[in-house]
């Protein structure tokens, strides 16, 4: 950490063998627009018969607006625009997640959904529902992301020590170990819905299912913040994280004061995850299948990895959400059941592709 | 600004590696370790850089090995590891370019370029830019890592930092004869232009050819230390590896020795 951020280049392009990151560069537009797109694509999407194009043309002074209600206005601006603007920072908080996890485990199948982080930060805000009255009242709106944060970070921390020996991490360890703990804090989780009253119950289903339903302003104030951070923090442990892929010796030898940048990756990791699981519950597999496909498209430089991946993972969401509003209308399909039916079968395409190299 | 150590104590748990090591090495000279398996000259290497806990001081340039940042040490020295396993399926471009964004930084895209293939052109793997890293059989494998570590520290002498220093480790085990002599004849140039390489080895008659001092490590000490005339002596050797080994001369001032066999000692 605490490198410079990566510098951006502005010297003419040399086009030179092996040398992606003409390439990453046009990517990173390319997908900015595209989830400009996918943005406008959701707020037009929608079960309610609303004049979606009038009342944008009308807020950015292109309508004189004559003719539409106030339910229109309200139906854009406090249903669906805080609903597409949380999708698109949890979805890129996932996939940036998961890039970072992949970077820290030096393993593309690390994902904070699989080896059980989002189950940790899970318990953290469940409890925090169940249990944490005060704390609720005294922290406001922030209660469930930081408690899932802490959730999320003591998971990641045990997770890094069983399965990390010396600076390597064994894969299998590292499954296997999320498996332990997806369980454990699956059961804890369990015990805490079972004690919980009707009022908390309710929270709870919701919020178990892992939606984006329920999104509100309050709610965006409440991720934005710590996801933004995640963001913001991630250009700065590229560098190191491109080093690490090396081994940790070689990273160290390179300059990076590995340990001190392996820590702020597991926070980050842990912020990110827990603001996106307090605020929409578990989403799976975001974080494994953008990162995996940005791999094949621009390369693993983490300098844009990175904020690819924040970008498609918005996108990624935005759309996956669209899918799940539209599939079953007027009812909504839990995003989490459509994330996990793209992602799972992806995920095991990676294993099949891996297979002889997979060190079990 | 030379390297130096003094009373250098490794204990993995409780078996101790080396009971109080002195080594020294100079810049514009290449430094050969040599020693049997086991007998503690991977670890003094890695005690030298600081990679595992020892006993004594280490001293880089004038200063404690303890003392310098991270960001400092990697100005001035580049460590080829013997490790050469990689994550993510970087290109060899890529992997090259870690070992840039590792040393000063460079002006332009064009000057990072020009010494990705500057690099790639010393160890011999002109054309290898597109291949990808994990596709490279083990030989490719290491000179790409040696191109990645050159970048790294590409001047051998900074006006701001001094001398650089090359730590090589078994840096031709898994090279054909032909990459073993480039490699060795790139280290040397190397210190000729005024830098310092220390290089842990297995081959005696490359270590003859090659070294300028040699250090020969036996069961954790240092059984001798000099120039190859001075420390490749039949008995020396014999002594240290368990075998019998003659030395000759070969015109050009080269040492070599040669293997006798096991039961004729």
């Amino acid at each position: 950490m605490l490198q410079r951020p990566a510098a951006t280049c502005t010297a003419p392009a040399i086009s030179m063998e092996g040398d992606r990151s003409g390439r990453a560069r046009i990517a990173v537009v390319g997908l900015a627009l595209l989830l400009l797109g996918v943005a406008v694509f959701g707020l037009v999407l929608g079960a309610a018969d609303t004049p979606a194009w009038r009342v944008i043309l009308t807020r950015l002074g292109l309508d004189n607006g004559a003719g539409l209600k106030p339910t229109d206005y309200l139906i854009m601006e406090s249903i669906r625009l805080p609903r597409i603007v949380l999708g698109i920072l949890i979805g890129g908080g996932l996939a940036v997640s998961g890039a970072l996890m992949q970077g820290l485990f030096r393993n593309p199948l690390a994902d904070p959904g699989i080896v059980g982080v989002s189950a940790g930060a899970g318990l953290g805000a469940v409890s925090t529902i169940v249990l944490g009255g005060g704390i609720l009242s005294f922290t406001g709106i922030y209660a469930l992301p930081l408690s899932a944060f802490f959730g999320g970070l003591i998971t990641t921390w045990l997770l890094y020590w069983v399965a990390t020996r010396n600076g390597r991490t064994s894969i299998a360890t590292l499954l296997l170990a999320g498996i332990a703990i997806g369980a454990f804090a699956g059961a804890a989780t369990g015990v805490l819905i079972y004690i919980a009253d009707d009022a908390q119950l309710r929270d709870l289903t919701f919020w178990g299912l892992g939606s984006l339903a329920g999104a509100t302003w309050t709610k965006v104030a409440a991720t934005a913040p710590i996801i933004l951070i995640a963001f913001a923090a991630s250009p700065f442990l590229a560098r190191g994280l491109n080093a690490l892929a090396l081994g940790e010796s070689a990273a160290h030898h390179m300059g990076i004061p590995v340990q001190r940048m392996k820590n702020v990756t597991i926070v980050v990791v842990a912020a990110a995850t827990g603001a996106s699981v307090a605020a929409a519950g578990a989403i799976g597999f975001v974080g494994i299948v953008v990162p995996h496909l940005l791999r094949l498209a621009i390369g693993p430089d983490h300098k844009y990895l990175l904020p690819c991946s924040a970008l498609l993972g918005g996108a990624f969401l935005t759309l996956a959400d669209g899918v799940s509003r539209t599939l079953v209308a007027p009812a909504e399909l839990p995003i989490g059941i459509v994330t996990a039916a793209i992602g799972a079968p992806f995920f095991l395409w990676i294993l099949l592709r891996r297979r002889g190299l997979l060190d079990l | 600004m030379t390297i130096e150590a003094r009373g250098i104590e490794v204990a993995y748990g409780k078996r101790r590696i080396l009971h109080g090591v002195d080594f020294s090495a100079r810049p514009g000279e290449v430094t050969m370790i040599i020693g049997p398996n086991g007998s503690g000259k991977t670890t003094l290497m890695r005690a030298l850089i600081g990679e595992v806990p020892a006993k004594g001081a280490v001293s880089i340039n004038g200063k404690a090995l303890s003392r310098h940042a991270a960001h400092e040490l990697a100005a001035i020295r580049a460590v080829l590891p013997q490790d050469t396993a990689l994550a993510f399926p970087f290109t060899v471009t890529e992997v090259v370019g870690l070992g840039v964004t590792a040393g000063p930084i460079l002006a332009n895209a064009h000057a990072r370029r020009q010494r990705i293939n500057d690099a790639l052109d010393a160890v011999d793997l002109p054309g290898f830019a597109g291949r990808y890293y994990q596709e490279l059989s083990g030989g490719e494998r290491q000179r790409v890592q040696l191109a990645r570590v050159l970048c790294q520290i590409w001047n051998p002498v900074s006006h701001r930092h001094g001398p650089s220093w090359l730590f090589l480790d078994e840096p031709v085990s898994s090279l054909d004869i032909r990459h073993q002599l480039m490699i060795m004849e790139l280290a040397a140039n190397y210190a000729r232009r005024g830098g310092g390489v220390i290089a842990v080895m297995h081959d005696l008659n490359l270590t003859a050819m090659f070294g300028d001092r040699i250090t020969l490590i036996s069961s954790g000490e240092v059984a001798a230390t000099g120039t190859p005339q001075e420390v490749l002596q039949d008995d020396t050797l014999a002594d240290v590896f368990g075998c019998a080994l003659k030395v000759g001369e070969v015109p050009r001032n080269h040492l070599f020795v040669l293997p006798q066999a096991i039961s004729a000692g």
